[in-house]
């Protein structure tokens, strides 16, 4: 067990160093790189040159990746090209935001779809189950972006209800209430995919784990319905359920690059879009670096559960 | 004595199933699938407006009528004109053209790579199996939509470097898939006659195995498509993808967003159509799904 966790950390961070590579080569294959957005401004080619010898990026690609990767075990993410703020404060400003926007999300959308995933698995192939795997299949098929116009239409333009932008009313002390407010639709909108894939995901799992034998030993034996799905299948479905929560972490995140632009949620996600679109490279690297970290690191606690939970994953 | 021409008409109609080919076998379990065929409907009758209906209409896409601004509906412009006045309803049908091709070209790139790749890791196993799932992995780690972002933001978008960008992004589900497919596979009896006649290992993948893995990947790309759909209209949305004067859905609403207070209805219209195609191609998928007998 002990050697099977340190080859699992080593294979980690192998594969967070060879996203970084990755993603530090495909950004420096940019014609021009980030002073081509600089060069718009018609600078005279002295001054665009002197700039570059300040960013380093006159240094030969591997030798900034050096220079990038010894700061960023440091701990130095580098510094914002267009506000000259520390990557690591700008990430640290907006996280916080992300969290709350994506974490209230995904709770909803847990919350929801696990009693949903279980009803639709005992009522399968009834009415009720097809109305509702039917509206998850839209649900997957909504575009984010324009569910959340479609809900300022209805709650901000039409009737008045909501705020349909930011995260405070300005010119108000920050309460918990105009908070919350804020947070109602594109929280709604984060969770709407993800409640979807979540609800598919629990019904596969539970109906999977129903057809085992030891579910039928349980019903065999005389056990009640109730206690069969609570005490026999859900405990056993819950593993592959929690993996696929962590697997979409990813697809929140992207989520919430769309969301946060179109409701104007001061978050992570949005920085993410400013910065591909400065080639605020450090600020693109810091995020990247975060969020596969995250991805990986959940990956890693997941199968460490497994291999703890499930002694048939140890002796392999 | 009443059993004996029971019995012989139910061997009839066992023996006349028994006739029908693979084929009449497979579409007769895809019509059964409702949903599944209403949507292939809606899909062919979305290429006819989007590709056909176009060249019918009076107006192009990008001419400007400045005199008839967010017009609303009347009877020269159908749905109206937007803020720059131009005809709400041949954008729609233009914009359609982008969203009806770019989920079917980036998912055959995205097959086109993952088959390969899969097939080779799983065919060939050891090194190249250990660096093409490593790769898979990394693919995995990176959070696709910030990876495209960044890959459109360094080069102008079009039409078919976007499709090559959610190609290039979306592969891994498709590799894993085949690999497991020929894992499955390649130590069957059939694989076994082959080498045994000779067959190399290429005629070995594409003849024998690959073919094993036709319906599952099928079935994966019927919701990739939807998914690059999603994908295009929202980098199209914020900028990065479809440029504007050329319409797309997605960068339809980027327009639309501004005048929601006075015009929802422009908001509303690209977004119901990129619903209506994404979820007709989920369907149809899972219609495939059950006509090929995959499960998940």
């Amino acid at each position: 067990m002990g050697r099977y966790v340190v080859s699992r950390l080593i294979q980690a961070v192998v594969l967070l160093f060879l996203v970084t590579v990755i993603m530090f080569a495909l950004i420096h294959l940019a014609p021009g790189g980030p002073t081509a957005v600089m060069a718009d401004q018609k600078l005279p080619a002295a001054q665009l040159a002197q700039m570059r010898a300040n960013l380093g990026l006159d240094k030969p690609v591997p030798v900034q990746y050096g220079i990038w990767l010894n700061d960023l075990v440091h701990g130095n993410f580098g510094i914002s090209y267009t506000d000259s703020r520390p990557v690591l404060d700008e990430i640290g400003q907006r996280l916080p935001n992300t969290l709350i926007l994506a974490g209230t999300a995904f709770i909803a959308a847990l919350i929801i779809s696990l009693p949903l995933g279980i009803y639709t698995a005992r009522h399968a192939h009834t009415f009720a189950d097809d109305v509702i795997s039917g509206a998850s299949f839209i649900g997957l098929a909504i575009p984010v972006f324009w569910f959340g116009i479609v809900l300022i239409i209805v709650f901000s333009v039409a009737l008045h209800l909501l705020p349909s932008s930011g995260m405070y009313t300005t010119n108000q002390p920050p309460s918990l209430a105009d908070l919350l407010k804020h947070l109602l639709m594109p929280a709604l909108v984060l969770a709407t995919p993800n409640l979807a894939t979540f609800t598919r995901f629990v019904r596969a799992s539970v109906i999977e784990v129903m057809n085992q034998d030891y579910v039928r030993t349980a019903r065999a034996k005389g056990l009640g319905a109730t206690a069969i799905t609570y005490r026999h299948v859900l405990r056993n479905a819950l593993i592959p359920i929690v993996t696929i929560v962590g697997l979409n972490l990813p697809i929140v995140i992207a989520g919430a690059s769309v969301t946060e632009s179109v409701f104007g949620w001061p978050g992570m996600g949005r920085l993410a879009v400013d910065a591909a679109f400065t080639r605020d490279y450090p600020v693109v690297m810091g995020i990247t670096v975060l969020v596969a970290a995250a991805v990986i690191a959940i990956n890693l606690v997941t199968d460490l559960t497994y291999v703890a939970i499930d002694p048939r994953v140890r002796l392999q | 004595m009443t059993a004996t021409p029971t019995r012989v008409l139910s061997a009839e109609v066992t023996l006349a199933r028994e006739q029908r080919g693979p084929l009449q076998q497979f579409l007769a379990r895809l019509l059964r699938y409702r949903p599944g065929i209403v949507s292939l409907g809606v899909l062919v009758f979305l290429y006819m407006l989007a590709f056909v209906v176009p060249h019918l209409l009076p107006y192009s896409p990008d001419s400007l009528d400045l005199t008839n601004m967010l017009s609303g509906p009347n009877w020269q412009h159908l749905l109206g004109t937007d803020e720059n006045g131009r005809d709400v309803l041949a954008r729609l049908l233009y914009g359609g053209q982008i969203s009806l091709t770019v989920g079917i070209f980036a998912v055959l790139i995205a097959d086109t790579v993952g088959v390969l790749l899969g097939a080779v890791a799983g065919y060939f196993g050891k090194i190249s199996d250990t660096l093409i799932m490593r790769i898979t992995d990394t693919m995995l780690a990176i959070p696709g939509f910030l990876l495209l972002l960044v890959i459109l933001s360094l080069f102008s978008p079009s039409l078919g470097k976007i499709e090559l960008a959610i190609g290039l992004t979306s592969w891994m589900t498709v590799s894993r898939l085949v690999r497991g497919e020929i894992l499955r596979y390649k130590d069957a009896e059939f694989v076994q006659a082959a080498k045994a006649m000779g067959a190399s290992d290429w005629r070995i993948i594409f003849r024998h195995l690959l073919p094993q893995t036709v319906s599952p990947v099928v079935v994966a790309s019927s919701v990739l498509i939807g998914a690059a759909i999603i994908l295009e209209s929202a980098l199209s949305y914020l900028g990065l993808g479809i440029q504007p004067p050329q319409a797309s859905w997605g960068n339809m609403l980027t327009g639309a967003q501004n005048f929601v207070w006075t015009e929802p209805a422009l908001a509303i219209y690209p977004g119901v159509l990129i619903l209506i195609t994404v979820s007709a191609f989920n369907y149809f998928g899972e219609g495939l799904r059950s006509a090929f007998n995959v499960t998940e």
